[in-house]
Order: structure tokens, then sequence, then C-alpha cells
């Protein structure tokens, strides 16, 4: 829920607009990982027998999963601040009353 | 290194030499573009801020989004320490490929599979092991506790933080004081950090291969050879000689053209012997083979020139040249060299080392320049012990000052398997015994009509009377009181008839530089025969 005192002090396109770029960004870091990881993956297959090897083999979930995680919440800034936008603009065209003034 | 260190060495390098680094390239450059996605993130979050938005929407917005591009930047630093981590392990692997390369050639040629691990190659698997414990550390670390698994550890600015990381991984550390820590900075130094070091650094640095020094050497060389012509060709110069030369030609009476011209060729005489000597000595360097393993033309100059691949021969001999020695001499000493390269046989190289300043006839009372000069002898030959491919038998033979030069370095630490002291005015020891040599590998000689005995007349004179001997540089080691072996030296006369060709004295200094038996000398008088 968004405090009154928000509704008057931003434009909802703007918000709509500045949550855009993180999606994109964050989704290109998506689209990025397969290839590191089949690069992670060959890299551990080359150094087969060496510490360097070892720790590439157990550690690629452990990639994916910080990698995915930094996409994730990139992502969800930009939702946020288009949800945020939602908000601004239903209450603006008076369909949407913020709980605080009910 | 023993022999279980020989066979994990030889182990370790066909593991290594196996490797294909092709794919940890790529993962490499997949890391960096990964990374640069994540900055790219981070500038999307930061320029994330409609203009007038406030309130306490606002602030918490703001709040999370910090918390988010210090998440962002943080892994980003992470991705780049592990693929300069990385990186730094391939460059690690690609000097171990080529040290296994080059043993493998040596095995080839018919050199024993555990000798054919050279240090070099030792060294190399020794800095490819670092780094992949190095890369592997990092990797852990950066992955296992990572910035999005809260751990607060990655609060730093991205470029201070991937700076931390990855300073230990890539910058090149200081160059370390002794030849075996200077071998191992080598060798673990990535190729395009080797070649951006000053060739003055490399040419001097003792446990740097021998190669690499000689490539740096011979361009100091060049440019000082083209400072010295440039400086006889100065203009100041052609002008004198040329105003000169019309007055003693012309207007003055020819009795006076004779000395004006000597005055001219005095005048030039230093630069002119300089630009000769210099020449001589690239021209020398031009016969294959020939290593420039110490240069630096300021002043009286140094030079060290081997006769032939030092790191990669079994036999080997130093020789430390006397007082007024200068890089004048160098080409007189490279010539010096072949002959007893020759005499010693078939792989033998031949060092003339002028890696001291050694001292005019007025220094040479004092043993100052000799305590120098022994200092650098010692660094000279732990270098070689580092960087030769196989064990090596090493001589050091000292001329004269030389002698006192070699005779203090081989105090302290063994230095050489066999010392030869030729013509020596004493070398600050009382005995063959204070000199840390294997016994019986202590040798000294001294011709009958080489002038240097004079240095003893007044300590035998003394000593006869029962007075103490006032010795310069200690007693005598060409007496048969002091212990070193005697070899025969027919045939070479004076002070500077050692190496002369056909005589005994250069055939048994082959002998003792390759190890073979010595003929016989006069062991009654403990005076070699000259």
């Amino acid at each position: 829920v968004l405090p009154p005192s928000a509704v008057l002090a931003v434009d909802p396109l703007q918000l709509f607009l500045a949550g855009r770029p993180l999606v994109e960004a964050a989704g290109t870091l998506r689209h990025a990982l397969p290839a590191v990881d089949a690069a992670w993956l060959a890299a551990a297959q080359a150094l087969r027998g060496q510490l360097t090897g070892d720790v590439l083999a157990r550690s690629l979930p452990t990639l994916r999963r910080e990698l995915t995680a930094c996409a994730e919440e990139v992502e969800g800034f930009g939702e946020v601040l288009a949800k945020a936008a939602g908000v601004y603009s239903a209450a603006e065209s008076g369909a949407f009353v913020p709980a605080a003034r009910r | 290194v023993n022999s279980a260190d020989t066979q994990h060495a030889v182990v370790a390098a066909a593991e290594v030499a196996g490797l294909d680094f092709r794919a940890v390239e790529l993962l490499v450059s997949r890391l960096r573009a990964l990374a640069e996605l994540l900055c790219d993130l981070v500038a999307a979050v930061i320029r994330a801020v409609p203009a007038g938005w406030s309130g306490p929407g606002e602030q918490a917005f703001d709040a999370a989004r910090g918390r988010v591009r210090a998440q962002l930047e943080a892994q980003a630093g992470a991705l780049q320490a592990a693929s300069l981590a990385l990186s730094a392990l391939c460059t690690s692997g690609s000097s171990v490929q080529a040290e296994v390369t080059v043993a493998r050639r040596l095995e080839v040629t018919g050199v024993d599979a555990p000798e054919a691990i050279s240090t070099q190659l030792r060294m190399a698997i020794t800095a490819f092991g670092y780094a992949d414990q190095r890369a592997a550390g990092l990797l852990l670390d950066v992955l296992a506790g990572g910035p999005l698994t809260g751990r607060p550890k990655l609060g730093l600015p991205l470029s201070s933080r991937a700076g931390d990381l990855a300073g230990g991984v890539m910058a090149a550390p200081a160059v370390p004081a002794e030849p075996a820590g200077v071998a191992l900075w080598w060798a673990g130094l990535p190729a395009q950090t080797r070649a951006a070091q000053p060739a003055a650094l490399v040419g001097s640095l003792d446990g740097v291969p021998a190669r690499a020094r000689d490539a740096a050497n011979r361009l100091a060389l060049a440019i000082a050879l083209h400072d010295a012509e440039r400086r006889y060709a100065d203009e100041g110069f052609h002008g004198l000689t040329h105003a000169l030369s019309m007055i003693a030609g012309s207007l003055l009476p020819p009795l006076l053209s004779g000395p004006a011209s000597d005055l001219i060729d005095r005048a030039l005489e230093p630069a002119r012997r300089r630009v000769a000597a210099l020449r001589e000595l690239a021209d020398d360097l031009a016969h294959p083979g020939a290593e420039l393993i110490e240069f630096d033309g300021r002043g009286d100059g140094r030079a060290v020139v081997a006769s032939g691949d030092l790191d990669a021969s079994r036999t080997v001999a130093v020789v430390v040249p006397g007082m007024t020695t200068e890089l004048e001499d160098v080409p007189r000493l490279i010539d010096q060299s072949a002959t007893l390269a020759h005499a010693a046989g078939a792989g033998a190289v031949v060092v003339a080392w002028l890696g001291y300043d050694a001292p005019s006839v007025i220094q040479v009372v004092h043993d100052a320049k000799a305590k120098t000069g022994a200092r650098d002898l010692r660094r000279f030959t732990a270098g070689l012990r580092v960087t030769a491919v196989a064990r090596q038998h090493l001589t050091v033979i000292g001329h004269s000052y030389g002698t006192l030069v070699a005779g203090l370095a081989a105090h302290d630490a063994p230095m050489a398997d066999d010392l030869v002291l030729l013509a020596s005015p004493g070398v600050e020891a009382a005995s063959a015994r204070e000199l840390d040599v294997p016994a019986g590998h202590v040798w000294a000689a001294r011709a009958t009509t080489d002038p240097i005995q004079a240095v003893f007349w007044p300590g035998k004179l003394l000593g006869k009377l029962g007075l103490p001997a006032p010795y310069v540089f200690g007693p005598d080691p060409a007496a048969s009181t002091f212990g070193a072996t005697h070899f025969a030296i027919g045939g070479a006369h004076g002070h500077s008839g050692y190496f002369t060709e056909g005589s005994q004295s250069l055939d048994n200094l082959g002998r003792i530089v390759s190890g073979r038996p010595t003929l016989p000398t006069d062991q009654q008088t403990g005076e070699a025969r000259g």
C-alpha cells in the first residue's frame, strides 16, 4: 500500500518507464547464462584432475543459482516500479483509493 | 632435487601437458562478458529513479536499490576476479607446456627423461600449482560464500574490490632478492608481463634464464654502441679535429704537425677505443652460440659473455679477470674463453666474467672491489645453479686480482666444484681448507717468471727471520703450505700466459674444467713448473 503523499509526487508513466530497462537488462543476463554454463562445464572437464577443475565441477549449480537470483532481483525491481506506476495511475484516475484514505 | 621430486615433476608435467586450456580461456571471456552485463545492471539500477518521486515510497525503493546495487557490484567484482585467476592459470599452464616441449626435445636428443625435467620446468610446474590453488581458492571463496547468500564481505566498491581480489593474482610481484626467488618469479610471469620488464632489469638479474638475459643485453649493447658512435662522431670532436688538422697540416711548420696530431689522437683515444671494443663485442656475439649474460656500458663497463648455450651446458667455467680489466678488454677475454672451451672439450662453455668493477693500479692494494665483486660472483653462480637445465660441473678460475674475488666468493658458501687460482696475490685465507670447495679441488699455479710473486717476498723474508708476515691478502696460495693442488703449467710465461695455446697450462685448465685428471707437477717444492 503506497502512502498518500506519494500519489501526487510522481508521474506514473515515468515510474513505469524506469522499470523497463531493469527488466530488459535482467533478461539479457538470463539469456547469457546457458552459454556461461556450457563454458563452465567445458572448463571443468578440461581441468579435470586439477584443484580448479574440481571446484568448477562442484560449483556450477551455485553460480547458476547466484546469477539467476541476481536477474530475479533486478526483474523484481522493475516489476515493483511497474506495479507502483499502476497503483499511482489508478489512484489519480479515482478508480483506486489507497487504504489509508478509506 | 631428489628422484622422488623429479618423478613427481615428471608426472605433473605430463598431466599439465595434456590439459586443453582453450576451454578455460573461453570461460574467461564468458565470465568477463557476464561481469560487464552485471555492470550494465548496476547502471540500470542507478538510473531507475523517476524524477519527482519522493516520500516514504521513494525512500523504501532507494534503500532496497542500494542493497541490490551493492550485491550486483560485488557479484561483478567476484566474476572479474575469478576470470583473472583463471586467466593466470592458463598463462601458467602454457608456460609448463612450453617447457615440456623443450624437455621433450632434449629427450629426443638423448638426455635422460628425469634429467630433461629442467629447473625451469620444475619452477613452471610449481608456479602452475600456486596458480591452481589460488584460482580454486578464489572460486570457492566467491561462490560458496557469495554475495547473494548473505555473507557481508562484499561491500566494497566494484573497482577496489576487483582490484584487491585480482591484485594477488595478476599483478607482477616485486623482484625477489635471491637468484632462486628470481627464477621462480620469472617462471610465474605471464609472457606479456615478461616482455614488459625493462631490458636493463632482465639483463642483470641472476636467476633469469640465460637466453632471456642475452636478448635483453644485446639490446643494451646496441644502444651503447649507438651512443658511443654518436659521441665519437660528435660535432665538437669533428670540429676540433678538423681545425687542428688544418693548423697542423697547413699553417704550422711540419715539425709541429706530429705533436698536434698526437694531441688530437690522445683526446679521441678513449672514445675510439670504446667504439672499437663495442663493435668487436657485437661482432663476436654475431657468431652463433655466444650469449651476453650481462652488459653495462657505463664507466669502465661490465660484460659477462658465455661462449655457448650457458643453461644447457653440463660443463661450465667462469673466468674472473684481474686488475685494470675493462670493457675494452672483453673481446680479448672472449677469445681466451673460446681457447679454454676448446681445451675443455665438446659441450664446455666458458664465461668471461667481467661482472665486477676491476680495480685500477692504485686501487689494487685494497680488497674493497674484490669484496663487492665476490658478492656479485656468488650471486651469478647461484643463478647458474637454478637456471641450468641439468647439473653442471662448475669451475671458477680467477686470474691475479680475480683470484681474490673468486676466493672471497668461496669463503662462506659452496660456489663451485673446482676453484682455480692463477697468479694469485692471496685470497684472504690461511689455507685451502678455509675455502668452501671440495677437498683437493682448490687449484693454484704461478709461473716462475710471473712478477706477481714479488707480492710475497717481504712476507717470506720476514717469516724466515721469525717476524710476522705482512701479507697484503694473506699467504701465497701457490705455496705448498697453503694446501692447494698444483698442476703443470709448462709453456705459460709471465703474468698473463696461462691460457697460451699449446701450453701445458691451457691443457691442464681444460682438464680441470672438464673433470679429467691433470698432468702432475713438482710436489717437492710446491711450485708449479713454468
